[in-house]
């Protein structure tokens, strides 16, 4: 029976990637002075059973990293030899290149690198360290192993990884006093020639000889050839070793070196001599003896044997007779392994229920509508029906949008390894603190919070956290903090990036800003100073690193959160540190909005933007020359923004008091909208303008309304840009209009 | 009746493909994700054949195969351990706890349908 091992790769992969990820948090968390064993047992077994698999499974570059990696993590767990933390780093870089070959596997491609013998090479030479001198050559995994005889180079072992498996081995000998050579004669030029012929493994000898095993595909008289420069040929010995156990398995993991019992033994029976072809034997004789075939064993005398004596004996074996039918005996029942309570399925299927679900949603509001000029009386049960189908078709939405939903852990859990690697690379010490893992978003959103928040925290590491000594200086501890958060704010997902560095430097940031020219009000209050860090280009590093400081990086965050709807606060205390809020809706398929109307048409202005809204006065609208209309609120001067204005350039409307106006948060702070009416709160689902039509500036999109009419999906953010310009551009009519006030 | 076979391994893909091989060869096999989940599902049932795995979680294959030596029904049930380890050590502790014989992993399914042919036929 043959069977294709290609249908169990995904399951590999799925379970190797989780093995690694796992593996690589573990490492993170180690604490190298008091390392705690059953988390190096934990290590082990992550590595241990990619190992298992990528074996089964033929993938023998993985088998081979995770050899190396297995050896050193079994001493550690054996506690043979102290994790250091250049065995954390070993360990890491290993994992990440068993995530790219299990990358280029998945691909059906081979990950080829010189970073994997690097690796390896580190791994093999911090496992030796502190080993006993000599690991007795047959005891010696067949794996590239560090020569270290004092003469060869290190690196001999390093050249041909991939030997062929039916390379013969090659026994060398050769007597120092015989062949010719004085203790100080030079061996190297000869080493690295063997070593570019196969696998060269130094073995144990004495001072008068030098011993290599080689694997190599090559013949008894090539290797004397190249001996002949060297050394005299009578003292020279070379037999190729029948039993080597490289010679039988793949190299590389050869841990399954047989023990010279068993080859005699899986000898005999492949030979089927008597004696040894157990089963055709009687079964008192056999069930006491062990049996030993290649790659397998019983134990002879042991308690199952007994079973297998009585299957024997009876010939041909029919089912059941080692065991006896039992009276109500159940077969087991077939219970779901643990991996097949979940199923997986394409994010595509899942966007179409949502958009049938959001087409659901607006066939329901139609209904209402139409239905809303009858009698509630007369047509009670019309009622009653529409109030279950919205119940309904809520739920579902609900239920199909948390399909979507994803905990933000699977953003966060890179960050231990981004500020581990970060911190080292500057030389500062930081500690990570993850709050809120399980808080859960839209798989959409996840994958697109990743970039913005791997560039907030490089830059919280990079420019807030000072150097250790600095901290010191500063009565603060050597250690700085970050602390990532992700909580529920009503509807919104409220991701925290806080840091206890040195905070945000106003002068400097005042300098710099006009240096650059851009515009800034007298008095900024320091919402707006930090605002600046956003701007396209602006960096106060005072030098570029590789982490940060092109200034390109805010920038380029703040669009993003845009572009997610979301928004992003910064706020910083010199000397105590900066923290940076980024708000996003908690998906990008449903808004909450508020309807509003302005002429005869409808907008919709999210819900998250809302402030409040006033009914305005005449005296609260006040112009200021060069800057545009400006609202009065408390004490503040908002600025203001007619949406009728706006969006047909200039139209005269009908007076402000007869309007309403929405304060809404934008991310240039606090903005007044005026509208004509506030219609109702909804739940809309949003159509992408740019697919069904193109980008129109101060919109993000559109929704189906329950009238069947389109209502347009307002953009604050965009708005107040769109108002700043056309503001200026009026600068003169609103001034005249003022002197008519 | 077809035989019935408890595999535990906490490794997913190994599971997957002892199960596949055994149920195309006609047995009935049961999964276990670790010692723990194989001791708990061996009690429930009875099997001709248990397999197992030596490291993993919450409990090991050495601890299973001494627990289940300890259970009247198992006494004398075949149990093999798979391991990748197959050194002097592992093998003199798994013949200690009980175990009947070894397979060591990686094997191919032609290997495990002829350990597990030779062992419950």
């Amino acid at each position: 029976m043959t069977i294709d091992m290609s249908q169990f790769y995904q399951v590999f992969f799925d379970e190797a990637a989780e093995h690694l990820s796992e593996m690589e948090s573990l490492l993170l968390e180690l604490d190298v002075t008091s390392a705690d064993k059953e988390m190096l047992n934990a290590i082990f077994r992550a590595a241990h059973s990619i190992k298992g698999g990528a074996g089964t499974f033929g993938f023998t570059d993985m088998a081979q990293v995770t050899h190396v990696l297995e050896t050193l993590l079994d001493r550690l767990r054996k506690q043979e030899l102290q994790p250091t933390t250049a065995m954390v780093d070993a360990f890491l870089d290993a994992g990440d290149v068993l995530k790219a070959q299990l990358v280029a596997h998945q691909e059906g491609g081979i990950y080829e690198d010189p970073r994997i013998a690097e690796v390896c090479g580190r791994l093999e030479r911090l496992s030796v360290v502190g080993a006993d001198q000599a690991i007795p050559a047959t005891a010696a995994a067949p794996s590239r192993q560090v020569t270290r005889d004092g003469t060869p180079r290190d690196g001999a072992d390093l050249a041909p990884a991939d030997a062929e498996p039916s390379c013969p081995v090659w026994l060398i000998r050769i007597h120092r006093a015989q062949a010719g050579l004085t203790p100080d004669t030079s061996l190297d030029g000869l080493v690295s020639a063997l070593g570019e012929l196969g696998r060269l493994e130094s073995q144990a000898a004495d001072a008068n000889t030098l011993c290599w095993q080689l694997t190599a595909p090559v013949s008894h008289d090539q290797i004397v050839e190249l001996l002949d420069f060297v050394c005299d040929a009578a003292g020279v010995q070379v037999e190729v070793l029948d039993h080597s156990p490289a010679a039988d398995e793949d190299p590389g993991y050869g841990f399954f070196e047989p023990l010279p019992d068993i080859s005699a033994d899986a000898a005999s029976v492949a030979d089927e001599e008597p004696g040894f072809g157990l089963f055709e034997d009687a079964p008192g004789a056999v069930q006491a003896l062990d049996q030993e075939h290649p790659g397998y064993g019983l134990f002879g005398g042991s308690p199952g044997m007994v079973q297998i004596a009585e299957l024997a004996a009876s010939t041909p074996p029919p089912s059941g007779t080692g065991s006896p039918p039992e009276e109500g005996r159940q077969p087991p029942a077939r219970r779901m392994p643990a991996g097949d309570a979940s199923i997986r399925v394409s994010v595509e299927k899942v966007d179409q229920l949502i958009n049938l679900v959001g087409e659901l949603v607006i066939s329901h509001a139609m209904l209402a509508e139409s239905v809303s000029g009858l009698d509630p009386v007369s047509h009670q049960s019309i009622f009653n029906g529409l109030s279950n189908l919205e119940r309904n078709s809520r739920d579902l939405q609900q239920a199909v949008m948390s399909i979507r939903m994803m905990p933000i852990s699977f953003v966060f859990n890179r960050f231990p390894r981004v500020v581990r690697d970060t911190a080292a690379s500057l030389q500062k010490k930081v500690n990570l603190k993850l709050v809120g893992e399980d808080t859960e978003l839209d798989k959409g959103l996840i994958e697109r919070l990743a970039d913005p928040l791997n560039h907030l925290v490089r830059n919280s590491i990079d420019h807030g956290i000072e150097p250790p000594a600095q901290r010191l200086a500063a009565g603060k501890s050597d250690t700085g903090q970050i602390v990532l958060r992700a909580s529920h704010q009503g509807g919104n997902i409220v991701v925290e990036v806080s840091d206890d560095g040195a905070g945000l430097n106003r002068d400097k940031l005042l300098a710099k800003a006009a240096e650059k020219g851009i515009p800034l009000p007298d008095h900024p209050s320091p919402k707006e100073v930090w605002q600046l860090i956003f701007a396209p280009g602006f960096s106060t590093a005072e030098k570029v690193t590789d982490i940060s400081g092109r200034g390109v990086g805010m920038d380029v965050v703040r669009r993003n959160i845009e572009q997610m709807n979301g928004r992003v606060e910064i706020d910083s205390e010199p000397g105590k540190g900066t923290r940076i809020v980024i708000r996003l809706p908690l998906t990008l398929a449903i808004l909450d909005g508020m309807s509003v109307r302005m002429g005869d048409e409808i907008f919709i202005l999210p819900l998250t933007a809302i402030r409040e809204s006033v009914q305005p006065r005449r005296e609260q609208a006040k112009t200021i020359s060069g800057k545009g209309r400006v609202f009065q609120v408390g004490g503040d001067y908002l600025p203001l923004v007619e949406l009728d204005r706006l969006f047909s350039r200039g139209r005269r409307r009908t007076a402000l008091e007869e309007g309403i106006v929405v304060i809404v948060d934008t991310n240039e702070g606090r903005a007044a909208l005026l509208v004509d009416e506030l219609m109702a709160q909804h739940q809309v689902v949003i159509k992408s303008l740019e697919t069904n039509y193109r980008k129109v500036e101060g919109v993000s999109g559109a929704t189906i309304m329950g009238d069947g009419r389109v209502a347009l999906i307002l953009d604050v953010d965009e708005l107040m840009r769109l108002n700043r310009k056309f503001g200026f551009s009026t600068a003169i009519p609103e001034a005249r209009e003022q002197a008519h006030d | 009746m077809p035989k019935t076979i408890l595999t535990v391994d906490d490794s997913a893909s190994i599971r997957q493909m002892v199960t596949f091989t055994l149920k195309g060869a006609g047995y009935a096999v049961t999964e276990a994700v670790d010692g723990q989940d194989g001791l708990d599902k061996a009690r429930a049932g009875r099997f001709d054949l248990v397999f197992t795995d030596q490291n993993m979680p919450r409990m090991d294959g050495i601890s299973l195969i001494k627990a289940l030596r300890g259970l009247p029904q198992y006494k004398t049930t075949p149990i093999l351990m798979l391991t990748t380890e197959s050194g002097d050590a592992m093998k003199a502790q798994g013949r200690a706890a009980g175990a009947t014989g070894w397979l060591v992993k990686p094997f191919d399914p032609q290997k495990l349908l002829e350990v597990v042919r030779k062992v419950i036929g």
